[in-house]
């Protein structure tokens, strides 16, 4: 499943953007690349939180199938 | 009755009662008391309407019944039986259930062969309950199952769950308004797989459901079973080998909120996480959320510390670079202005030096170019002199001195005689004076002309 791999894909992502970052190992060309993926990885995080788009039809075609 | 013999003829006959009668006195005779057996219970066959009770019991090897025999508890015993029962071994009799029962045989001709129930004690099914406990637990650790659910590594959110409770239990509804109510908007997405939650049908049902949600088990992060509000009753069940097995084996992480407060079952000992309480479970998923969000701020927060610090860092560094540029440029300006200006003041010189020599050389030419004039000069008028003389000698005068004349009409010298007729006045110039004369005649030819003084 695509979908819940990505939020701990995305985490994890994010948090090694961050420690770059903390280890200053970014330079200044990548830095806003960094952040600007940063924070879609937290706008994919927090939208996690507070949506599922869990379909019950497949889930129940697959119980019963 | 007497003893029965067998008669050959004339054919003798005993009615079925005279029969059934003399079994009847038999057993009366052979099994006059009562006895402690161990049993189980296939079938419990209560009927609460007339609170009689006639269980069918049974001995089992291997599944294979050796004995099976029917039981009646009337319902004056049952009551006492029953409740003492529940109170001890925290389980109402029921079917599969092995029991020590204190019974007396009875044979009657209509009902035929049976067990009359006096008492069952309770401690002993407690006894079998904790064997039965221990020996799924030795089955399952030898098996090397016993850690599998445990060791499952949840997700990082568990969001999407699957619900092994009973729609009309209390622990489902108070489990359902934490997680649906929560005030910080977290989203479940959550599906009731409803199951019987104790007794002996618990273990078919439970197993059924999670049967049903493997197969879906993509579509779930988490499998919960909770139970609310029927206290510590009933759980022998959780002790199952076969359903412990089944959550030990289940591909999902399991947890548990069967709730009660004493000893944990196997199903629970075995689950990923056991939460006892549907409400705590509720906490629990809640409290992941939690833990992934505060994650989140945390990294957001230290991504817009550290850029806007590695921001200013840069900055410095460019304005140092800056001003040691600045430094740097002005020195070598400076230099460089110096060298130009060196520079300049050569080429200057240089050119100055090299002016005067082209100047003394352009004088020389000069010198040169005069003298040569001055020569070609002296050449020229000493040739101009010679000319004058020559010229002198042609001057029409001196040719007038030596007695030439020029003679003219109208102003103009005649030098064809045919430009003459007769009577034309014309006028001779000599060296010294002039006259006038009138042509007589022309002769043409070579003929000098014939003049009158």
């Amino acid at each position: 499943m695509k979908k819940e791999i990505l939020y701990t894909e995305a985490i994890v992502e994010l948090e090694e953007i961050v420690s770059s970052i903390e280890n200053e190992d970014v330079n200044v060309d990548e830095l806003s690349v960094k952040v600007k993926r940063a924070a879609e990885l937290i706008n994919i995080c927090k939208d996690k939180l507070q949506n599922t788009e869990e379909e019950v039809n497949s889930i129940l075609k697959d119980i019963n199938g | 009755m007497p003893e029965l013999t067998e008669e050959h003829s004339p054919k003798k006959y005993y009615s079925l009662l005279e029969l059934t009668k003399s079994i009847e006195s038999v057993i009366k005779k052979t099994y006059s008391r009562s006895y402690w057996i161990k049993a189980e219970i296939a079938k419990l066959n209560f009927y609460p309407k007339s609170g009689h009770c006639y269980p069918d019991l049974v001995e089992k090897e291997n599944g294979v019944v050796l004995a099976q025999i029917r039981a009646t508890i009337w319902a004056g015993h049952f009551n006492d039986i029953s409740s003492k029962f529940l109170s001890i071994a925290k389980e109402p009799l029921s079917d599969g259930m092995t029991v020590l029962i204190r019974t007396s045989v009875s044979f009657h001709p209509v009902y035929g062969l049976g067990l009359h129930i006096s008492d069952i004690e309770p401690s002993f099914t407690l006894g079998e309950m904790a064997k039965e406990k221990i020996i799924s637990i030795e089955k399952l650790k030898k098996e090397g199952i016993f850690n599998s659910n445990k060791n499952l590594i949840p997700e990082l959110l568990l969001q999407r769950i699957a619900i092994i409770s009973v729609d009309t239990s209390k622990g489902y509804h108070d489990f359902l308004q934490i997680i649906d109510d929560n005030e910080w908007g977290y989203k479940f997405y959550h599906m009731l797989f409803p199951a019987i939650l104790q007794g002996e049908s618990a273990i078919s049902s439970i197993t059924e459901q999670l049967n049903r949600i493997k197969k879906a088990k993509s579509h779930f992060d988490v499998v919960i079973i909770i139970r609310g509000g029927g206290g510590d009753v009933g759980l022998s069940s959780y002790d199952n080998y076969k359903l412990a097995k089944a959550v030990a084996l289940f591909p999902l992480p399991i947890v548990t909120g069967i709730g009660h407060a004493t000893n944990e079952t196997v199903v629970e000992l075995v689950a990923n996480i056991n939460k006892i309480t549907p409400t705590d479970v509720g906490y629990y998923l809640i409290q992941k959320f939690h833990n992934f969000s505060v994650r989140i701020q945390d990294a957001q927060k230290l991504l817009v510390d550290k850029s806007k610090q590695i921001s200013s860092n840069e900055k410095l560094k460019l304005r140092n670079i800056c001003s040691s540029f600045k430094n740097s440029t002005d020195g070598l300006i400076y230099n460089n202005r110096i060298k130009l200006n060196s520079a300049v003041h050569e080429l200057n010189h240089k050119l100055k030096s090299q002016l005067s020599e082209q100047d003394s050389v352009i004088h020389q030419i000069g010198k040169r170019l005069s003298a040569s004039v001055k020569v070609s000069m002296l050449s020229n008028s000493m040739l101009l002199s010679s000319l004058s003389d020559k010229l002198r000698l042609l001057e029409p005068k001196n040719i007038l001195k030596r007695g030439y004349s020029i003679t003219t009409k109208d102003g103009k010298t005649i030098v064809n005689s045919s430009d003459l007729q007769a009577n034309d006045i014309v006028e001779t110039q000599t060296y010294e004076g002039s006259f006038r004369s009138k042509v007589q005649s022309i002769e043409k030819q070579k003929q000098i002309l014939n003049t009158k003084k």
